[in-house]
């Protein structure tokens, strides 16, 4: 089982699973997640061009800026609750009288621990004229490198099998993100028991696919770095990104003369990333003097294990009477 | 006295719907404080929605004593703009799709695709915290380092400045927004005001009565009316 008796470590920074509420109150977890592309992927909002940003660095030589390509929030959550609502059905979370919940704008369940913890819109139902706000907070993720290095526009020709051609556009070149390219990423939960902790646990760890044409780009290895629970939020992604390119410049080991070498690097490291996002989260969390503190290592291992485990449905099931008893007091 | 100035640096994109034309929904580079008082945590809302009615004046009942302005752009800084476009495909293999003609969700309003215009990361807003009751102090300890905001609930920062203010009364100018029906009485003249939802603001405008006025070191003054209360008209 799953709950602030069995972990107590999580205790600072959730809520127990009948004490539910449906006014927010400031019980945050805090996942801090280093995404690694392990294949090419599309992050686009056009279809055609990657998302770029400016960021402003500093350096050796006084202010200067980099253009990292981003990861919009919603195409991580998109790909998440996707996975999430798969996890459910895999784990026959649903009786087989009940409509299997999807992913359609309307036709929600609003009754699975999925839909509760991540938030949904009226559903097409008469009478149940619902709507759930998301505890679940992602954010804009900024890649380490700079987009020039990091984002290669691939050109794509769909011909077709006549000889005798029409006169059609066919031809695109998308950008592509190239195998490597790393996006530090926190995942924020408010008010959520450490069933649903473990729910998003076991997402962030079996989901591998992120952004388009994921049948044969997208994959992402997310390497979950630590789970910090507390009174408030931690430092968002792009001060987290700035501070890992800091790191890697300071590194001795790695011996990156300037900031710029690091940001249009052939490929970083991604177990030193790894560590650098690590210390640059918790170093921010004691200069900001933020109320947070890390849940052990050993703790996360477990949860995940049991998140990712075939014994899960029994979670999510217990968790599932708990959230629709949260629901229900709002009627 | 001292007031509180937060200066709101955004950390990602933060979206509200200020205007829709069309498919675009575009957000305008002020925040108004019926999502401040939510974001800062001095008043909460609700997770599980069933009146789709809003409830600004029930749930901030308990701090009228403390004054929460609209966000305005830092002068001399202009708003980091990014527009992208959406599509919610659902997720099963094989799904039927409609010609426009046929289409049985035709009536409803489902936009499964359009554009958003957003305020980039690193666009920095301000706005002042003015309490009649607890200290500055006190407030300050209250306020988060970081804040959520939004229709996607974007992320930013919060820096927090202390600033001695001083309550004079005569002729003055309002030069950061108020809410609309944040101040009973109506300007004199001068006034500019901005249609936003679900309150208008007056972003200029000339006064006469108490006032507070805030001394920002080398920058231009803040004055404010003394006493304003969040939808003051309203309660």
């Amino acid at each position: 089982m799953i709950d602030q008796n069995t972990y107590p470590e999580l205790e600072p920074g959730t809520v127990s699973a009948d004490e539910m509420t449906l006014r927010p109150r400031s019980n945050f977890v805090n996942i801090l997640v280093l995404r690694e592309l392990e294949s090419h992927a599309i992050f686009t909002t056009n279809g055609e061009d990657a998302d770029i940003a400016t960021v402003a660095l500093k350096s050796e030589d006084g202010p200067m800026d980099y253009a990292p390509g981003l990861m919009f929030m919603r195409k991580q959550t998109g790909s998440d609750r996707r996975f999430g609502k798969a996890l459910q059905r895999d784990l026959d979370l649903f009786d087989e009288d009940e409509d299997e919940c999807t992913m359609q704008v309307n036709e929600m369940c609003q009754d699975c621990v999925e839909c509760i913890l991540y938030g949904s819109a009226a559903s097409s139902d008469e009478g149940s004229d619902v709507s759930i706000t998301s505890r679940v907070m992602y954010d804009t993720a900024y890649s380490l490198r700079d987009a020039s290095v990091v984002i290669d526009e691939k050109f794509q020709n769909a011909p077709g099998g006549d000889y005798a051609k029409s006169a059609e556009a066919t031809i695109r070149e998308p950008d592509f993100f190239e195998p490597g390219t790393m996006f530090p990423s926190v995942i924020t939960l408010r008010d959520v028991t450490p069933a649903e902790v473990a729910f998003v646990l076991g997402i962030t760890a079996k989901n591998k696919r992120y952004g388009a044409a994921t049948s044969r780009l997208g994959r992402v290895n997310n390497r979950i770095l630590g789970v910090y629970v507390g009174s408030e939020e931690g430092p968002a992604n792009l001060e987290l990104t700035r501070e890992t390119i800091a790191r890697h410049r300071a590194d001795e080991e790695t011996g990156y003369e300037t900031t710029i070498d690091v940001v249009m690097a052939e490929a970083l490291d991604p177990s030193r990333t790894a560590d650098h996002v690590s210390s640059a989260f918790e170093d921010a969390i004691d200069a900001q003097g933020l109320d947070l503190q890390a849940v052990s290592e050993e703790t996360v291992d477990d949860i995940v294990e049991i998140a990712t485990g075939d014994d899960f449905a029994d979670v999510l099931n217990e968790q599932r009477d708990h959230s629709r008893a949260f629901l229900d007091q709002a009627e | 006295m001292d007031v509180l100035e937060a200066t709101l640096r955004t950390r990602g994109e933060v979206t509200f719907t200020s205007r829709e034309v069309g498919r675009l929904a575009d957000t305008e580079p002020y925040i108004l404080n019926t999502a401040l008082y939510y974001a800062l945590g001095l008043a909460s809302g609700r997770y599980v929605d069933t009146s789709y009615e809003p409830t600004y004046v029930e749930d901030t009942a308990e701090v009228t004593d403390v004054y929460v302005s609209p966000a305005a752009p830092v002068s001399g800084s202009a708003p980091n703009y990014v527009t992208t476009t959406y599509n919610a495909t659902s997720d099963e293999y094989a799904e039927v799709n409609y010609s426009a003609q046929d289409d049985p969700n035709a009536k409803q309003n489902l936009p499964s695709y359009g554009r958003r215009r957003s305020l980039a990361h690193s666009t920095p807003l301000r706005f002042f915290v003015i309490s009649r009751g607890p200290s500055a102090d006190k407030l300050d300890d209250r306020l988060p380092q970081y804040v959520r905001l939004g229709k996607k609930r974007g992320k930013a920062r919060l820096d927090i400045q202390r600033r001695s203010a001083t309550r004079k009364s005569g002729q003055f100018r309002l030069n950061h927004p108020i809410g609309a029906y944040d101040y009973p009485t109506p300007p004199e003249g001068n006034v500019v005001t901005k249609s936003m939802k679900p309150t208008p603001l007056v972003l200029q405008g000339d006064y006469t009565g108490k006032y507070v006025s805030i001394d920002r070191e080398d920058d231009d003054r803040v004055r404010f009316p003394a006493d304003l209360t969040f939808l003051a008209t309203k309660r």
